[in-house]
């Protein structure tokens, strides 16, 4: 087991609302496994998603990741489980507008600690696997959207990690470009990535092993 | 930040602004008091005045203490027995006292004293000559004055040597003509001598003390002017010359000295704090460019939102974001330093060039606007960066 949630739930303010976005909720993963979570908007998809991605912490319950009790994780080493274990792709891509893509893939190995030189050339090898080497000068803004997301993919995969988050991936692109993106992740389920998939598009839920369906904060 | 060039120059030109000035200030300041302490030196630093003074507790009754306590014989014997004294004059005042020529008037200082005087206090005269041991061997009616008195009574004249004035004195109770061979050079000191509260006797008039305490039928003396061997013997020299005459007149009278050092040591004090206080109101402008960079940074922060956010998802730590922000807040200042030192040591030169005061430019004032303008950088970004650093990695993501 990759991921394993016991009973969690998720409770947080907002505008003086309390508003419980996941009840008493279990699930697991397991590693290679490419799992889809489905759902209306508000049904607590993303919620999910933070939570298994180290951005937020539960209300109750416990997250085991590779064994581990995220729970009991410092901020410095929820921080270094996101660099090292997880990959996020997002709906909107989330690259930095003003740096290359050349520096934006790099950007996870500079935290890492990875010095210049070694930086440039594992971001460069990893644009090459995507097929955007030749674009790694240019700004994100210069690029198709699906170039874009790319890029992202590529940000994710630079230090190899287990997990592979990715919030609607398809969302902002055309089908064309969205059956491209999801081929890439089907390739990397072969590779023995552990992806899972927030999506509202059944067709993309397709290519997942099991699915997962959230309604008001539980699973359907 | 490029987004915002204008916005990010204004607040660096706060920065530089508060460094040029503190250079620029500090500079003057310091080199305003060299000027001001070469001033002084004209003086003559190693001059110093001694005189008797009357104290209550002085424990020989009053009837005891008859006669003068300095007189002629007193000031003979002093350079035998003060070896750290190298020239002494007596001086006898008449102050306040009148001089007359036809139907002009001037008030003077009646200065009675020896040659000795004019090298001592640096007394030269710009025409004529001063007065000499001849004068007053011959007891000769002459005087020495101040260009003041010679353009009162001769304003049309040029040259005033051998005219004859007549002095109307307050202690002297006669009227004597005196013909005037020389007049005072003027020492172009007017700063100075307002700050130290060493007046500057442009009515001062030199006689031969031989006449004036013939008028008054005395052999004493009001104040002794002497000078020290060397220049920071003053005070040293002054408390043998007082030692000396306590012990001749077995503590009948008591005596008190003044010395260039005392006004020397007010001036700069002065000048001190003068300068200080310059460079606390450049600080303060310091400080408010620190200000101004502590805004760009807080808006800077809330419109990277979204990046830290992004940046918090692919491993950054809080150190991370508060790092970065830091460096950027320090860069600017840092900018903002430089440039301003450069303005402020070009500033500082060209003044040293227009006013020819050399030697202005103040390293410890560089080295404090270094600083200053980097603690102000790191100061200033510290709230800022703390603020991005602390951010929740969803809230920032999620941020539009």
């Amino acid at each position: 087991m990759i991921i394993e949630l016991s009973n969690i739930s998720k409770v947080y303010q907002m505008g003086g609302n309390r508003v419980e976005a996941l009840k008493d909720l279990s699930f697991a993963c397991n590693e290679g496994e490419f799992c889809a979570i489905m759902g209306p908007s508000g049904s607590g998809k993303s919620t999910l998603m933070h939570i298994i991605g180290c951005l937020t912490t539960l209300s109750s319950g416990v997250y085991f990741l590779e064994g581990r009790d995220v729970g009991k994780l410092s901020k410095d080493d929820l921080a270094y489980t996101r660099n090292r274990k997880i990959g996020f792709v997002f709906q909107t891509f989330n690259l930095l507008p003003r740096f290359s893509v050349l520096s934006n893939v790099e950007l996870p190995l500079l935290y890492r600690g990875i010095q210049g030189k070694e930086r440039r050339e594992q971001a460069g090898q990893m644009l090459e696997r995507v097929g955007l080497a030749f674009r790694k000068r240019h700004l994100p803004s210069q690029l198709s959207g699906g170039e874009q997301q790319r890029v992202s993919i590529a940000r994710a995969l630079v230090l190899n990690p287990k997990l592979i988050l990715a919030d609607e991936p398809t969302g902002n692109l055309d089908s064309v470009t969205g059956k491209e993106i999801m081929e890439i992740f089907c390739k990397l389920k072969e590779e023995g990535k552990t992806i899972i998939l927030v999506t509202h598009n059944q067709e993309n839920a397709q290519f997942a092993d099991k699915i997962l369906t959230l309604r008001d904060g539980r699973i359907e | 930040m490029a987004s915002h060039r204008l916005r990010t120059s204004l607040s660096i030109l706060g920065i530089i602004i508060g460094v040029a000035s503190v250079i620029l200030v500090g500079s003057v300041g310091m080199s305003g008091k060299n000027a001001i302490m070469k001033e002084l030196e004209m003086f003559g630093l190693r001059s110093l005045y001694v005189f008797s003074s009357y104290k209550e507790d002085n424990p020989i009754k009053r009837k005891e203490r008859k006669g003068d306590p300095i007189t002629n014989g007193d000031i003979l014997a002093i350079p035998a027995n003060c070896p750290k004294v190298t020239s002494v004059a007596p001086i006898c005042w008449d102050w306040g006292s009148w001089v007359r020529h036809r139907t002009r008037f001037a008030q003077v200082r009646l200065i009675a004293t020896t040659p000795a005087i004019s090298r001592i206090r640096n007394e030269l005269p710009e025409i004529g000559r001063f007065l000499t041991e001849e004068d007053l061997k011959n007891n000769r009616r002459v005087c020495v004055v101040g260009r003041d008195i010679a353009k009162k009574l001769f304003p049309k004249e040029k040259d005033p040597i051998g005219k004859e004035i007549l002095h109307i004195g307050r202690r002297l109770p006669k009227k004597t003509r005196y013909t005037i061979v020389g007049v005072l050079k003027v020492e172009d000191t007017p700063l100075s001598s307002k700050i130290s509260g060493m007046p500057m006797e442009e009515n001062k008039m030199f006689v031969p003390i031989t006449i004036f305490q013939r008028a008054l039928n005395t052999k004493g003396v009001d104040d002794i002017v002497a000078e020290a061997i060397l220049q920071d013997q003053g005070e040293e020299a002054a408390e043998e010359i007082k030692g000396f005459l306590e012990k001749r007149y077995k503590g009948k009278f008591c005596y008190e000295s003044e010395t260039m050092q005392q006004h020397i040591d007010v001036t700069n004090q002065i000048l001190g704090t003068v300068a200080w206080i310059g460079v606390i109101a450049a600080v303060v402008s310091l400080l408010v460019g620190g200000i101004g960079i502590m805004n760009v940074m807080v808006s800077s922060v809330a419109e990277r939102t979204r990046e830290i956010g992004i940046r918090k998802s692919l491993g950054a730590r809080d150190k991370d974001i508060l790092f970065q922000f830091l460096t950027e807040a320090s860069v600017l200042s840092i900018i903002g330093g430089a440039i301003g030192i450069l303005i402020g040591i070009s500033a500082t030169l060209a003044i040293e060039t227009i006013s020819k005061h050399p030697s202005l430019l103040s390293r410890e004032f560089v080295a404090l606007a270094i600083f200053v303008s980097c603690l102000v950088g790191i100061l200033s970004g510290l709230y800022p960066a703390i603020r991005a650093s602390r951010l929740d990695p969803i809230d920032a993501l999620r941020y539009e």
